[in-house]
């Protein structure tokens, strides 16, 4: 039912559509129309000037050598017709006709009229006795008192113009279906895009299913560039619903070995008939392996909520060279405990627009990776230059190194090289500073050094107008505080 | 000390107010928002311990109106949401404190108690002691009996930290915050890293052990 309203309002605006474009068809046609009939009404309409000046002619030669001249000179030849030819006639003072041309042609018309009409130098028409025509006449005296007469049928005219009329009125019914099936066609090619993205949006409403797209065509204009950001809009809808589910799924599996072990640790000392010690440390063990579940279902969140774009980020102005001198001070101690050598080779003047927390993060990690690889006695440098549009930060360690089976693999969730299995830690670190890292448009690489273990390559862009996709979710901080 | 716990969870609820009961407080306990409210209005309290997720009407509310009403008793906020964004919200809808759930509660108890401590204007002592422990905050001077321990910054700085917290557990968390003043846990061994060196300066040559790790919460300094 809810679709009832939508079609109809899309069927409304299409009606809408046509009939405006029918009606502005169809009026500028009729303004056409009348225009054009209205110019050639008054061009045809204009056989005074003709009349006149065969008036004048006639007059001239009827004065110069009589009656008889206009006769001969008035003579036509051959097929005589109204529409060609001029009226003339000559009448004496009392009214009686002396002289007619062609007579047939005028029998149609009551060429009476009363003596005191007859009046020179006026126009007068002639009317028919059956269809209506007019024969235009303009008379002149002649110096003996009789009257000369020329003039024109306007049958001509009318004809003329009764075929116009008649052109007109049947052009314009095939014009009107004309302009109302144009009007439609237009409604419909303009609102097919529309009407096929609503259906595409209904389908997926109706199904759930975000795999359908909606028809482009290679015709530009705007509604096709609608269509195109609307299917843009899909697949991102469709990747991010797609990422999230695998992000759900990750965290699920993720979380269920610790929550395995919690349980175990539960279940056996409650199994066994254990005295209060080893009660007291099976709870121990419990909340620590909770405090496990618990760091890790954070950390997953920030690596879904980063790869998925759904990561806040706080931009701020930061000064990498104290960051980097910051986190080397955090741990400072932790790679003394190892005798490992940190060093730090940072100038004070790089500085980037980034998240300061999640940033810290990322180096964070690099450098407790960094150590934990390290057997003890080793070296980890920290390296930081400005190289264009990009801040580049290398961690090297002279530890292990990354075989290059594990080499693609050290990015992925949970995942730690053979080696290291004895080693502490989640195996999400990497994963984390991978996301926070391409959250903030940057790139990370690892890779192993020539002399042996491992070297993280960092690379950030400098402000935002190097990032190559506008902000999202984003929140620009003023001032450069810690958060 | 009374304290104020607005909570609707029931369990949570009765392990937060026995805990408390335990560490000494008087106890009222609403569980939601409106009685919470109406409760800390209409008598003075040491603190509230407040849950943002609430029926009627939920924590940042209550404490907003709490504000309105020149109610300065110092709150701390219990709170699912881990957001920075959230944090900053609640700390500026008045909460004084954040504590994200699920949480342990040696922390809550130790931040409860450095929030009175902190509203209750104590004067700032220059001198800490517990057990033979003692330290001067002007010469920065640290001595355990008769033998003067050498420490670095940090190591003192976690040891005026214990130290101000004798006898509670302080966990990791807190530890960060407060000894390099860092609000998130960089997924590391830093703090007991620092503990340990710090046990080989304070606790290594002597008999008696004064630091102790409370496992799955955090650390502790013996009084006694």
């Amino acid at each position: 039912m809810r679709s009832r309203p939508r079609s109809r309002f899309y069927k409304t605006l299409g009606f809408r559509l046509s009939l405006w474009y029918s009606a502005i068809f169809i009026l500028s046609f009729l303004t056409l129309s009348i225009v054009s009939y209205l110019f050639v009404f008054s061009s045809i309409e204009d056989n005074r000037p003709a009349i006149a000046a065969k008036l004048s002619e006639y007059a001239t030669i009827a004065e110069r050598d009589g009656i008889q001249a206009v006769e001969d000179a008035s003579r036509t030849p051959q097929h005589p017709s109204r529409r060609s030819t001029f009226f003339i006639r000559v009448v004496n003072p009392n009214n009686l006709t002396l002289f007619l041309s062609n007579p047939p042609l005028w029998e149609k018309f009551d060429l009476t009229h009363p003596s005191d009409q007859m009046l020179a130098g006026r126009w007068h028409y002639y009317t028919s006795k059956g269809d209506g025509d007019l024969l235009e006449v303009a008379s002149a005296r002649l110096h003996d008192n009789r009257l000369l007469q020329v003039g024109k049928s306007i049958q001509d005219r009318n004809e003329v113009l009764e075929h116009f009329r008649d052109t007109l009125l049947a052009t314009i019914i095939p014009m009107v279906i004309i302009g109302l099936a144009g009007g439609s066609f237009l409604a419909y090619r303009a609102l097919r895009p529309i009407h096929n993205l609503s259906l595409v949006a209904r389908t997926i409403v109706d199904t759930s299913r975000f795999d359908s797209r909606v028809p482009t065509h290679d015709t530009g204009g705007e509604l096709n560039e609608l269509v195109i950001v609307f299917n843009q809009m899909l697949g991102k809808i469709e990747l991010l619903i797609q990422s999230m589910k695998e992000a759900l799924d990750n965290v699920a599996h993720d979380l269920r070995t610790p929550v395995t072990r919690l349980r175990g640790v539960a279940e056996a000392a409650l199994r066994t008939e254990a005295d209060g010690n080893t009660c007291r440390e099976a709870l121990a063990d419990c909340l620590e392996e909770s405090e496990r579940v618990m760091t890790m279902l954070n950390t997953l969140m920030d690596i879904s909520e980063a790869e998925t774009g759904m990561m806040k980020l706080s931009l701020e102005n930061v000064n990498l060279g104290e960051l980097i001198d910051e986190v080397a001070d955090l741990y400072g101690y932790v790679g003394a405990e190892k005798s490992i050598a940190l060093s730090t080779e940072a100038p004070r003047d790089i500085w980037l627009v980034a998240d300061h927390g999640r940033l810290r993060q990322v180096l964070a990690n690099l450098v407790d990776n960094a150590i934990k690889y390290t057997p003890c006695g080793g070296r980890v440098d920290i390296k930081a230059f400005e190289n264009g549009q990009e801040a580049v930060v290398l961690v090297k360690d002279n530890g292990i190194g990354i075989t290059p089976d594990d080499l693609p693999r050290i990015w992925d969730r949970l995942y730690r090289g053979d080696k290291s299995r004895s080693q502490r830690g989640l195996g999400l670190g990497l994963s984390l500073v991978k996301a926070v890292v391409q959250a903030h448009h940057g790139k990370i690489e690892a890779a192993t050094n020539a002399s042996g273990g491992s070297v993280f390559s960092l690379y950030l862009p400098l402000s935002p107008s190097a990032w190559s996709q506008p902000f999202k979710n984003v929140i620009f901080r003023k001032g450069s505080g810690n958060d | 000390m009374r304290i104020l716990v607005v909570e609707d969870d029931e369990k949570i609820a009765s392990f937060v107010v026995k805990g408390l009961r335990q560490a000494g407080f008087t106890v009222d306990y609403a569980d939601n928002g409106q009685t919470g409210l109406e409760l800390a209005l209409a008598s003075p309290y040491d603190a509230v311990v407040m849950d943002l997720m609430l029926p009627k009407l939920d924590g940042l509310s209550a404490i907003e109106q709490l504000r309105q009403k020149k109610v300065p008793t110092p709150v701390i906020i219990l709170s699912a949401k881990r957001s920075v964004d959230d944090r900053i919200k609640g700390l500026q809808t008045g909460g004084d404190d954040y504590l994200i759930k699920p949480f342990s509660f040696a922390e809550l108890l130790a931040r409860v108690h450095a929030l009175i401590r902190r509203t209750s204007h104590e004067t700032e002592p220059i001198r800490l002691e517990a057990g033979d422990l003692a330290m001067d905050l002007l010469t920065r001077e640290v001595r355990r009996g008769e033998t003067k321990l050498d420490l670095q910054p940090r190591e003192f700085a976690l040891l005026e930290y214990l130290m101000r917290n004798a006898g509670k557990v302080v966990s990791k968390t807190m530890i960060i915050e407060n000894v390099w003043g860092y609000d998130f846990d960089p997924l590391t061994n830093i703090v007991d890293v620092l503990v340990s060196r710090l046990r080989q300066k304070v606790d290594r040559d002597f008999e008696k052990k004064l630091i102790r790790t409370h496992r799955g919460v955090g650390y502790a300094l013996k009084t006694s």
